[in-house]
């Protein structure tokens, strides 16, 4: 018994002995590992590239490394070589190393980094610094940074030149902060007026990367700001219409003001823009344009005029001005009636109804809103024919209509809808109504 | 019990009147039967003649194919005469061809079967000959300075860092090629290297060709530049911070600078015409090709500027097509930096290419001169590509007549005065034309024929090197997609004769 117990205290006090020595190493073991960590000088960063046997490896060690390893790993990036020991010769980074230490570096604390920018900034720093930095701070940064991104773009002397490679980088760059934060997308206004006009069209480009209703906002926000940059905005806008993207009226508004312009080629870029935005409430101007002395004009007048009615009247002035007549005409005098049939009538009535109407395209978003009220009727052929006029009219109107519509019991309804979403959208998503809800989302 | 007994008046009146309604009965009942039979004849002879035309239709529809797949592979389209018809099942049919414009053709077939008898029209263009197949070419001599690369890739099956397979390249000249390489900077061709007709290959230094060296099998003619009209605005020069915009559509300027720092924006689908194109240092000019396919037609000086940028939003080479017409005083200089996915054509000057532009698609040209390593990766699809425009393009099709003989005999090769059995079938109905062909027969040895096809036996035949069809060129469907300069055999070949 006397032994049982005495080996009892000893085990207890082993143990107590054990917990206090690891409790006290713990500590000394972490501080020791982060003093290695801090001491790291560009010797033993490079003894740490040689020590390592995989990019796996590399990446654990260089992950431990102190806010010292920063320059040297950019050093290491910009010269594409590994850090410099002992003097010997420098051997190239492998895409995979580069790809490591890129990872590694843009990984570190935000705070560590744009420290480190911020003073390379006000060097300046070279063509290939810069462009390794933007590339930096397209990876980690956030619309905070876009400011460090410009000060990284641009030279000391605001007379000189930016370098294309240098340009396309901050496009780049700041494309990536603001797919990450689309938060920034408001803030870009104050940027195109704080910054050189020389990199507002990089940030219009940016801007047209990002696939959102604020962004289309603010770049219809930025026309009329400066002549120069307006048809780059609205070839962007105009991209976005072709792209299926939703425009609201205001920036269809924006975009009509510039059908008054005198010069022809905002003219060209404004009724492009209209004919991709699909912009019927343009068509009365457009119809006054078809006379344009100015060829270019005349011709993206025509190309605009086809894309919104759908028509192939190519270049015959006389006979565009006599279908808008006729279309308003219709409009003023049948229009309503012929609405109502849609909306209230039934079987044949709303058959004839539907193909009376389909034969007009000028006023397609209110004929689409006829539609979408037959879209909750309980007759499936109703339903599927106004889908199917739905696809035809192409007017986004109608789309939270069609939406619900994919989630209806009757599988060929459900295949009428979708059909009419991708005609309308020209997306190529697949039935499921999760995915079309998303992209309407 | 009464009877009632007719008196002989009675039966007087009354005798025959049976014989007479019978009579009219039988009449009656004759001519329904008469003209029963006879609409029942015509029913059936209409029935008949429907038949026939709808067959004759399908045999004109044959004919007309016939003649249009003769036009795919360099024929005349003329298929058969009314005097010697093609046989086809228990029809005929002729095929001619009119050319309406240069490259446009009208295809006329008439196909007869019994009493039918039918009238079909096709107007077809010709394809067209895609010259971005030789790859990287020059009219005069090459020279491939140290550490250049050329190879290739397949735009269909992803980017060119993507792909590992990286041979196929197609380099040649109508002259000499010369290429240097050096220990430090080794030059590397992955694929065929073709010079001129009875040229040679010189390697200096440290250099790899893949492929065959072998001198190409005859001379390549570049054609022109076929400058679309296009109203060219005013000579403008571009000095501004902000971008200039040529958006989509046709557009053009007398001339086109974009001074220093300047930016320029061609975006699809687009064809644009210059005069003349000034990049210089600090500008650039990007092709954004999201929405179409952009042609860019120079028709005088083009200098991209040490120090200049060219980018293209996409990775399809296809895309972007940059001709310029060009003269042999005033070479076209491509100094800038960037990636240029894009084919690249200047028949009638030289092209000088900066080391720092990379050029993925295609490069031909008068002169070829590459300052520094050149990076050139030529884009195998390019061939696919070509093949597609080499067939006929159907532009319209009608109905010209559709009817019965009208003839006495319903008999087609009595109606012609034919003997059935004289007639040939459609593939050798086709116009004789003359054939000059050079091929291997089953041996493998050089042959060349140059006379009536209709004297040539196509049976001897193994591997086509080329052929034509009155001076068209005769392209194989069946055969593997060639890239670069038909290789010479070496020997001199062996003189056929008529054959047959």
């Amino acid at each position: 018994m006397r032994s049982g117990k005495g080996t009892g205290r000893r085990a207890a006090l082993a143990v107590l002995v054990i917990g206090m020595a690891a409790g006290l190493a713990a500590p000394l073991v972490a501080q020791g590992g982060r003093a290695s960590a801090s001491a790291q000088t560009p010797a033993a960063i490079a003894r740490l590239f040689d020590e390592a046997r995989t990019p796996q490896e590399l990446r654990r060690r260089l992950s431990t490394a102190g806010p010292e390893a920063v320059p040297i790993l950019f050093r290491c990036l910009v010269d594409d070589h590994y850090p410099p020991a002992g003097g010997g010769e420098r051997a190239a980074l492998t895409p995979e190393v580069r790809a490591v230490v890129f990872d590694v570096l843009c990984e570190r604390p935000r705070r560590e980094l744009t420290s480190f920018l911020e003073e390379l900034a006000a060097l300046p720093p070279s063509t290939s610094e810069r462009l390794e930095a933007q590339c930096v701070v397209g990876r980690f940064g956030s619309g905070d940074h876009a400011r460090l991104l410009a000060r990284l773009t641009l030279e000391a002397d605001p007379s000189a030149p930016i370098v294309p490679e240098l340009r396309a980088g901050f496009t780049e760059a700041l494309s990536a902060m603001l797919a990450r934060d689309g938060a920034a997308v408001s803030r870009m206004r104050e940027l195109v007026a704080d910054l050189p006009p020389r990199l507002s069209g990089s940030i219009v480009d940016a801007l047209a990367t990002v696939p959102s209703d604020e962004a289309t906002r603010c770049l219809a926000s930025l026309l009329g700001r400066s002549t120069g940059l307006d048809p780059l905005i609205l070839a962007r806008l105009a991209e976005r219409g072709r792209a299926g993207v939703h425009i609201d009226e205001n920036t269809q508004e924006a975009v009509r003001r510039y059908l008054g312009s005198a010069d022809p080629a905002i003219l060209c870029a404004a009724a492009h823009t209209a004919g991709e935005l699909r912009d019927c409430e343009a068509v009365e101007v457009l119809v006054q344009l078809v006379d344009h002395p100015e060829e270019r004009v005349r011709s993206s007048v025509f190309a605009a005029l086809a894309s919104i009615s759908g028509l192939a009247y190519g270049s015959d002035g006389a006979r565009w001005t006599s279908w808008y007549h006729a279309e308003m005409r219709w409009w003023d005098e049948e229009a309503d009636a012929l609405l109502v049939r849609i909306e209230r009538g039934h079987g044949a009535e709303f058959a004839r109804a539907a193909r009376q109407a389909m034969e007009h395209r000028l006023f397609r978003d209110r004929i689409a809103e006829a539609f979408a009220q037959a879209l909750r009727r309980n007759n499936l052929e109703e339903v599927r024919l106004s889908c199917r006029a739905l696809g035809q009219l192409g007017s986004t109107t109608a789309v939270r209509g069609l939406l619900e519509c994919m989630q209806a019991s009757d599988p060929s309804v459900r295949e009428a809808a979708w059909k009419a979403l991708q005609s309308i959208t020209g997306s190529d998503l697949p039935p499921e109504s999760d995915s079309w809800t998303r992209l309407n989302g | 019990m009464k009877m009632r007994v007719r008196s002989s008046e009675e039966r007087a009146g009354r005798r025959g009147s049976a014989l007479v309604f019978s009579l009219v009965a039988v009449s009656t009942v004759v001519v329904l039967a008469a003209s029963f039979t006879q609409y029942a004849s015509i029913v059936s002879s209409r029935q008949a003649q429907a038949v026939d035309r709808k067959r004759a239709f399908y045999v004109a529809e044959a004919g007309l194919a016939e003649a249009y797949v003769g036009l795919t592979c360099g024929k005349s389209g003329e298929v058969g005469s009314q005097e010697a018809p093609a046989l086809l099942g228990e029809g005929v049919f002729w095929t001619h061809a009119t050319e309406l414009s240069e490259g446009v053709i009208q295809l006329e077939c008439t196909g007869m079967v019994g009493s039918g008898r039918a009238k079909l029209s096709v107007v077809a263009r010709r394809g067209l000959e895609s010259v971005f197949t030789l790859g990287v070419f020059g009219n005069k001599a090459v020279t491939v300075p140290a550490g250049s690369r050329v190879d290739a890739y397949d735009s269909s099956q992803g980017s060119y860092a993507s792909q590992s397979d990286k041979t196929g390249a197609a380099l040649g000249s109508n002259a000499g090629v010369v290429i240097t390489g050096t220990a430090a900077l080794p030059t590397v061709i992955s694929g065929d290297v073709t010079p001129g007709p009875g040229k040679t290959v010189t390697v200096m230094g440290n250099v790899q060709i893949s492929g065959s060296t072998q001198p190409a099998h005859a001379p390549t003619v570049l054609p022109g530049v076929d400058v679309p009209a296009v109203v060219l605005g005013p000579a403008t020069v571009h000095n501004s911070a902000y971008p200039l915009v040529i958006p989509a559509g046709q557009c053009g300027y007398q001339s086109l600078t974009i001074k220093s720092g300047s930016q320029l924006l061609i975006q699809g689908p687009s064809t644009v015409v210059l005069g003349a194109l000034s990049v210089e240092s600090s500008a650039d000019v990007t092709f954004d090709t999201t929405n179409g396919p952009i042609e860019l037609f120079v028709s005088g000086n083009c200098n991209l500027a040490t120090g200049s940028l060219v980018s293209t939003s996409g990775t399809e080479p296809a895309d972007v097509l940059v001709q310029v017409s060009g003269t042999p005083t005033s070479p076209v200089t491509l100094r800038a930096s960037g990636n240029l996915y894009g084919l690249v054509f200047v028949p009638q000057a030289q092209v000088i290419l900066g080391s720092p532009l990379k050029v993925f698609g295609a490069l031909v040209a008068d002169k070829v001169t590459l300052e520094g390593a050149a990076q050139l990766h030529f884009d195998k699809n390019l061939a696919a590509v070509a093949a597609e425009e080499r067939m006929p393009r159907q532009l319209a099709w009608r109905i010209i007549d559709m009817g019965s003989i009208g003839e006495a005999s319903s008999d087609p090769f009595d109606v012609l005065g034919l003997d059935k059995t004289a007639l040939l079938p459609p593939a050798e109905s086709h116009k004789d034309q003359v054939l000059v062909i050079d091929y291997y027969d089953y041996s493998n040895v050089y042959h060349t024929y140059d006379g009536l096809e209709s004297q040539f036996d196509w049976t001897v035949v193994k591997d086509v090197i080329e052929a034509t069809r009155d001076a068209e060129d005769v392209f194989f469907p069946r055969s593997p997609l060639k890239t670069g300069l038909k290789k010479s055999p070496g020997v001199l070949p062996v003189v056929d004769g008529p054959m047959v």
